[in-house]
């Protein structure tokens, strides 16, 4: 929300300048300006499997930083809204415009205070730019697997 | 905050001259909003991060103590080679040639130091995870100071101001003057038929850890030595400092030219991508796609050495074997992604450092700039990154860019003291 608050601003000043000379009065902005941060105004939610399965996701700490680890906190949802069963979840991202993925190997498990959740360790965003976090959700023990994608944009 | 956007108002209309008082414009070539926000993000540099696997991180007394050690020749095989040797003081505390020449050759170019405590990692394939981790590396290496541990605990033990600024910072030495339990020489090695790794293998293992103690704290010491090699206050800084404050005669630091090339460096260059934040490094490993030279795994096989390594922060020498340097360990992972990747160097008194890149091969930044205005190059190793794309530059964009990288130079943050072996 800080960063939204700062491109609203920018959009004012820029607004404002009408090749005068004369720059119209910017508002000022609050709380912190300068933020390196990913995936600020993301989608955290979506639906595999024909929408029997619903994934939405909280990184921790919130927003994500850009360049530091961060943990996820995925909560998977059956259609009826109750907690998921025997599903099992991978985690992972990449900037597909650049060709690479993270340099870190992030390590998921299931929340076992949480039915439905799954904590997934040591992910991190390392370079500004467009990234996939890519969501694979495994029903039982042999599938079938479907992938959830969500676009996060890191702001330097 | 008010200021801020003040000066960011000026800047982005930095074609609309300010009419209000006739005072000079902020800047002299116009940023847009994306690049301004760059721009802003690289200054100040604040103080390096605490590492809390080195609990004399910040001692003044491992600070002298690393002082000397830095400088001391003893340590090494011929009794002629010191960390400053190839970490020259006068040359950014990089060497000036490609590959340094010591006791024998370097695999890659010697990196400069300054504010090397913001680092991740060390080395170029970040074989390390900290200051005191790499600085044990040199003085064993064969090819570098060939020294051994054995005798490095010897020497202190055995020079009158050496022990005394050790024991400052440590407390007593331990007695190693016992010849059958501590040989003169004596290291462990890759190489089993090296005759120090033999003499160590012959040592008890409780003699073998008293060494290991003592190595891995002057190591510490070296560290927070190094934690002083800072510069913060270059030129750039200066322009910043005025955008924020509203101030002509501040942002006046940098020239046209320079003030043209940090546009490119912001925008369209992509440079920002690698070289992020105040220390103009995302700390992180790419791949550039470097043709010719040495085959080098870079990045993948550094992380197999990191994870092995017995002075990596999770290890048994480490002061916070469960904290957040020890934490990140569990997550790095070698891929074949890695191949030919190489740590990106921080840009900040770069121009003080030639030569260029992990293997040296770029004498100027020129070279540099120019590499990157045409890639025009198969890598030897990996792929390369593909948000690399010929830049196209012209010769006045090149021009522009080294204008920028020597802005980025500043001598005079680091204490001049430590610019020379302490006084006896």
């Amino acid at each position: 929300m800080r960063t939204l608050t700062v491109w609203l601003a920018w959009g004012l000043v820029l607004a404002g300048c009408d090749g005068t000379g004369m720059p119209e009065p910017s508002p000022e902005p609050e709380g912190e300006v300068l933020t390196s941060v990913c995936g600020a105004d993301a989608e955290k939610t979506a639906t595999v499997m024909s929408g029997a399965y619903t994934l939405s996701w909280q990184s921790e700490p919130d927003p994500i930083p850009l360049n530091e680890q961060f943990d996820l906190l995925v909560d998977v949802q059956g259609a009826d809204g109750a907690a998921a069963g025997t599903v099992s979840l991978d985690a992972d991202a990449a900037m597909p415009q650049h060709g690479h993925g993270m340099n870190t190997l992030p390590y998921v498990e299931p929340d076992e205070a949480t039915p439905g959740r799954f904590v997934v360790d040591g992910m991190q965003l390392h370079m500004p730019g467009d990234w996939k976090l890519y969501l694979d959700l495994t029903v039982g023990d042999d599938g079938p697997t479907e992938r959830a994608t969500f676009d996060l944009t890191c702001v330097e | 905050m008010r200021r801020v956007i003040l000066a960011w108002t000026l800047v982005v209309c930095g074609g609309c001259p300010d009419a209000t008082d006739g005072s000079p414009p902020l800047t002299l070539v116009e940023f847009s909003e994306d690049e301004m926000r760059r721009v802003l993000a690289r200054s100040p540099l604040a103080d390096a991060p605490p590492d809390e696997t080195n609990a004399w991180d910040g001692d003044d007394d491992a600070v002298a103590l690393g002082h000397a050690l830095f400088y001391e020749p003893r340590f090494s095989s011929d009794g002629a080679v010191s960390c400053a040797t190839c970490h020259r003081p006068d040359h950014g505390f990089a060497d000036d040639v490609a590959l340094s020449e010591t006791l024998g050759q370097a695999r890659r170019h010697t990196p400069g130091l300054y504010n090397a405590a913001h680092g991740r990692w060390m080395f170029w394939d970040g074989r390390a995870d900290s200051l005191w981790g790499q600085a044990l590396g040199p003085w064993e290496n064969p090819a570098e100071m060939d020294g051994d541990r054995v005798s490095m605990v010897r020497t202190v033990t055995g020079d009158e101001e050496l022990r005394a600024a050790y024991e400052a910072a440590f407390g007593a030495l331990p007695d190693v003057s016992d010849g059958d339990r501590f040989p003169a020489h004596a290291r462990p090695s890759d190489d089993e038929d090296d005759p120090l790794h033999a003499a160590w293998m012959g040592m008890a293992a409780p003699d073998r850890q008293t060494v290991d103690a003592v190595f891995v704290r002057l190591g510490k010491a070296v560290a927070a030595f190094e934690r002083q090699i800072v510069s913060t206050h270059a030129p750039f800084d200066t322009f910043v400092a005025g955008l924020r404050d509203d101030d002509a005669d501040k942002t006046a630091a940098l020239s046209e030219s320079a003030q043209r090339g940090l546009k490119t460096f912001v925008g369209r260059g992509n440079c920002y991508f690698c070289h992020t934040g105040a220390l103009f490094s995302d700390r992180e490993f790419h791949n550039l796609g470097m043709a010719g030279g040495v085959y080098d795994l870079g990045r993948f096989a550094g992380v197999l050495l990191l994870v092995d390594s017995p002075f990596n922060a999770a290890g048994p020498h480490s002061d916070d074997p469960d904290g957040p340097r020890a934490e990140r360990l569990r997550f790095v992972t070698s891929t074949l992604e890695q191949e030919g990747q190489f740590k990106t160097p921080s840009l900040r008194n770069v121009a003080l450092t030639p030569p260029y890149m992990h293997d040296g091969r770029f004498g100027t930044l020129r070279e540099v700039v120019h590499f990157y205005s045409e890639l025009g190059e198969t890598p030897l190793a990996g792929h390369r990154e593909d948000v690399l794309i010929p830049l196209d530059l012209s010769p006045q964009d090149i021009d522009d860019l080294v204008a920028f990288l020597e802005s980025l130079t500043d001598e005079q943050t680091v204490d001049a003291r430590y610019l020379v072996p302490p006084a006896p």
